[in-house]
């Protein structure tokens, strides 16, 4: 094949680490080992960063030898290089430490008030500064006893950690001393940095790499202080989008349960027994026509007739939800960016509820799946205004009654697809020319009135 | 090319990483795998169509860079485990002093730049207050003291004291010892995979296939310069292929413009015959 850029005389392997003589000052001073002054004279240049300039112009269809081709090629792939041979500083301003502390919640001897939505026990890394504004939906201070250990500190999950140490924020440290020397009680967040607990001190810790980062906090599914990759994955394109997001809670609480509780109105009206559906109750026999002789004058008592199989009717309270299991159950709540009054304390309802499967290891969700999955997710119907409008059917049937996004993730390519509790029986297509009948009695008048009667009429005579 | 060194990659529960930045770019020039980027920029961390280190690789690809001896295998939580755990002396003062090095370096660098900049500022000045100063001399004076002021109060501090307090690394290359808990080449000796490996032992790229619903993408070079020319899907040697499958991936395929191939390994006969055939198909949608 016509690989032959790999064989030509430009690509000259990886760039080499001795930074070629392109930095004459910097070079002076530190001469022979200079392994990354080309790191970090990327540092500090945010240009480059775009598919723009490591994907220069319009894509080939193949090679055809030539050196532009070559060239072009080399030249983006030295500003790919260079763009990720960047190394994270952290700089005095803006430094924040944060201590690895995978076991700490885990011993006995440490205590907090667990509640939901802290995830006390998974909670990895205290941090020892906390500055930016980051903080918004991430990590949760440690309540209780002031005389605890790590209680008032702010405390970050794994995929926080990892997020937060991935996009250079945070300084993640391994501990060589005990808990107490390093973030004693009592020293708060703010405070001033004590001798001996400096960046240099590298005798009570050692600064982690990225590599470590992902190292200690991805794991498998279910292992305490750990995620999975595909959610550390879909978590942090959301955050990078501007998401606010948290885990959500384990076990939900089906919050609506009032209400089914009827109004006085409805609980009058359930003595009057409509006369459709005694209807139903009654013509449906094994032999006979399906909608029996007789006049009808609207088409409702026609089609309830014809309704043999139940529908899917969506109801606000199941009436025996099971428990949803990996991957499909809700594991994010996410919120929309720049809607005010979130807090990571009292969040408001999510706006998304997002869960997340890899295509390695999971199929389409089988109906079960999907049904336990929708579930245990809040009732939500098709917003007030649009019920009752024709023209808004679709809508509502896209809506549909409950939602919830399955994210779906191939080595690190998400996908989202949102799975809606379509109820095609709840929307009753004849009622609108039954209502249409109505229109004749002037109430509506008009046109509408107008129309409906012609119609009515022209079909009435066709039948004839 | 000098003698390839092998690349190492990391196994972090069941998922296979790379991050060291040479060797993301050794694997792209010689073994024409890319893998996908899947962490954030640091520089850009507020979007998603740029990413950055690490670069995660499918196991198909992982098992052909084995066999063909490109890379190997750690298992990157049990040797980060034990490094830190355990780090000797020795390996800790490396560790301690290439951090401080890096330090030292950045720090040189960003004063550098910083001195750059302020030079370059302050000629801007300069020239400003030179110009405004022949033109309107009395009421000049305070402004351009009160601007050289501010300009100079924001960077100076900057300039002097800027103190670079962390380096975070993105590799572990300096403390955990690259082939500490190396796994076992045993590249599986199962049926699947075997397009992948054959695609790239024929020297194409493969990106995962999601974007267009297959299971790769496959780019006759670098996916940094060329279009895909193939949507493929492996199928085993005797599976049924629902012949809708073929017309769906067909259709797909052509309305990219690229064609739908699939592909499988004849089951080996004999044991002492290591690679039985590939065998390849492409589909085009012929749309009449």
């Amino acid at each position: 094949m016509a690989f032959d850029d790999d064989d030509s005389p430009l690509a000259a392997g990886p760039v080499s680490a001795d930074g070629e003589g392109n930095a004459p000052t910097a070079e002076e001073t530190l001469e022979d080992d200079m392994p990354d002054y080309k790191l970090f004279a990327s540092a500090f240049s945010k240009k480059g960063v775009s598919s723009q300039t490591i994907r220069k112009g319009e894509k080939d269809f193949e090679a055809h030898g030539t050196r532009s081709q070559d060239g072009a090629l080399e030249s983006s792939r030295r500003a790919l290089e260079d763009v990720l041979s960047y190394t994270r500083i952290h700089r005095a301003d803006a430094w924040a430490r944060g201590w690895c502390f995978p076991d700490f919640w885990l011993d006995e001897a440490n205590e907090a008030i667990d509640y939901e939505g802290m995830w006390l026990k998974d909670r990895v890394v205290a941090m020892e500064h906390e500055k930016g504004g980051w903080m918004k939906d991430i990590g949760r201070v440690a309540s209780g006893n002031k005389d605890q250990l790590g209680v008032g500190r702010l405390w970050l999950l794994p995929e926080e950690a990892i997020y937060l140490v991935e996009r250079g924020t945070v300084d993640l440290w391994w501990p060589y001393t005990d808990f107490e020397t390093l973030l004693p009680k009592g020293s708060t967040a703010g405070g001033q940095s004590r001798p001996g607990f400096g960046p240099d001190d590298y005798d009570v810790g050692l600064p982690l790499s990225l590599e470590a980062a992902y190292s200690l906090f991805i794991g498998y599914e279910g292992e305490q202080g750990k995620t999975t990759l595909p959610k550390y994955q879909v978590y942090t394109h959301l955050k990078r989008a501007g998401f606010n997001i948290l885990r959500a809670p384990l076990e939900q609480p089906i919050t609506e349960s009032t209400e089914p509780s009827q109004t006085l109105w409805q609980w009058l009206f359930s003595f009057v027994k409509w006369e459709s559906g005694q209807d139903r109750i009654q013509r449906h026999q094994p032999f006979g026509p399906l909608v029996a002789p007789g006049l009808y004058r609207a088409y409702r008592p026609i089609y309830q007739q014809l309704a043999l199989l139940p529908r899917h009717k969506p109801l606000p309270v199941p009436p025996n939800p099971s428990k949803p299991e990996d991957p499909f159950r809700v594991h994010f709540h996410v919120w929309k960016p720049g809607a005010g009054g979130f807090s990571k304390k009292n969040p408001p309802p999510p706006d998304f509820r997002i869960a997340v499967a890899d295509t390695a290891d999971s199929c389409l969700p089988t109906l079960e799946q999907i049904e336990t999955l929708l579930e245990s997710t809040p009732y939500d119907p098709a917003p007030e205004a649009w019920r009752g409008q024709p023209g808004k059917l679709y809508q509502r049937l896209k809506h549909g009654h409950r939602n919830v996004i399955v994210a779906v993730v191939d080595r690190g390519l998400v996908n989202f697809m949102r799975f809606g509790e379509g109820a095609f029986g709840e929307e009753k297509l004849f009622e609108r020319f039954d209502n249409r009948g109505a229109g004749r009695g002037g109430k509506k008048g008009g046109r509408g009135g107008a129309r409906g009667r012609g119609r009515g009429r022209g079909r009435g005579r066709g039948g004839r | 090319m000098e003698s390839p060194k092998l690349i190492r990659i990391a196994n972090i529960s069941g998922r296979y990483l790379v991050f060291d930045p040479d060797a993301v770019s050794a694997l792209r020039r010689q073994a024409n795998t890319n893998g996908t980027l899947v962490g954030t920029t640091p520089q850009q961390p507020t979007q998603n169509i740029f990413l950055g280190l690490p670069i995660e690789l499918r196991p198909e690809e992982v098992d052909a860079l084995i066999r063909t001896n490109v890379a190997y295998v750690v298992d990157d939580v049990a040797a980060h485990k034990s490094a830190l755990q355990s780090l000797d002396p020795d390996s800790r003062r490396a560790y301690v002093s290439s951090l401080r090095l890096r330090k030292q370096t950045a720090q040189k660098v960003f004063a550098e730049i910083n001195a750059q900049k302020a030079s370059i500022t302050a000629s801007k000045k300069n020239k400003k207050a030179r110009d405004s100063s022949s033109a309107v001399p009395s009421t000049d004076l305070g402004t351009a003291d009160s601007g050289a002021l501010k300009s100079d109060g924001n960077p100076s501090p900057r300039n002097s004291q800027v103190t670079l307090l962390g380096v975070t690394p993105t590799s572990s290359i300096n403390y955990v010892s690259p082939d500490a808990n190396a796994l076992p080449e045993e590249p599986r000796n199962s049926e699947k995979g075997s397009l992948c490996q054959f695609m790239l032992g024929s020297g194409y790229y493969m990106t995962p296939g999601l974007r267009f619903g297959s299971r790769y993408s496959v780019y006759p070079g670098d996916p940094l310069r060329f279009h895909a020319h193939f949507m493929a899907n492996e199928y085993g040697w005797e599976e049924e292929i629902p012949i809708l499958d073929i017309v769906g991936g067909g259709r797909l395929a052509t309305a990219v413009k690229k064609a739908f191939l699939i592909g499988g390994r004849k089951p080996s006969t004999s044991p002492d015959m290591v690679t039985s055939p590939v065998r390849t198909f492409s589909i085009e949608w012929a749309g009449m």
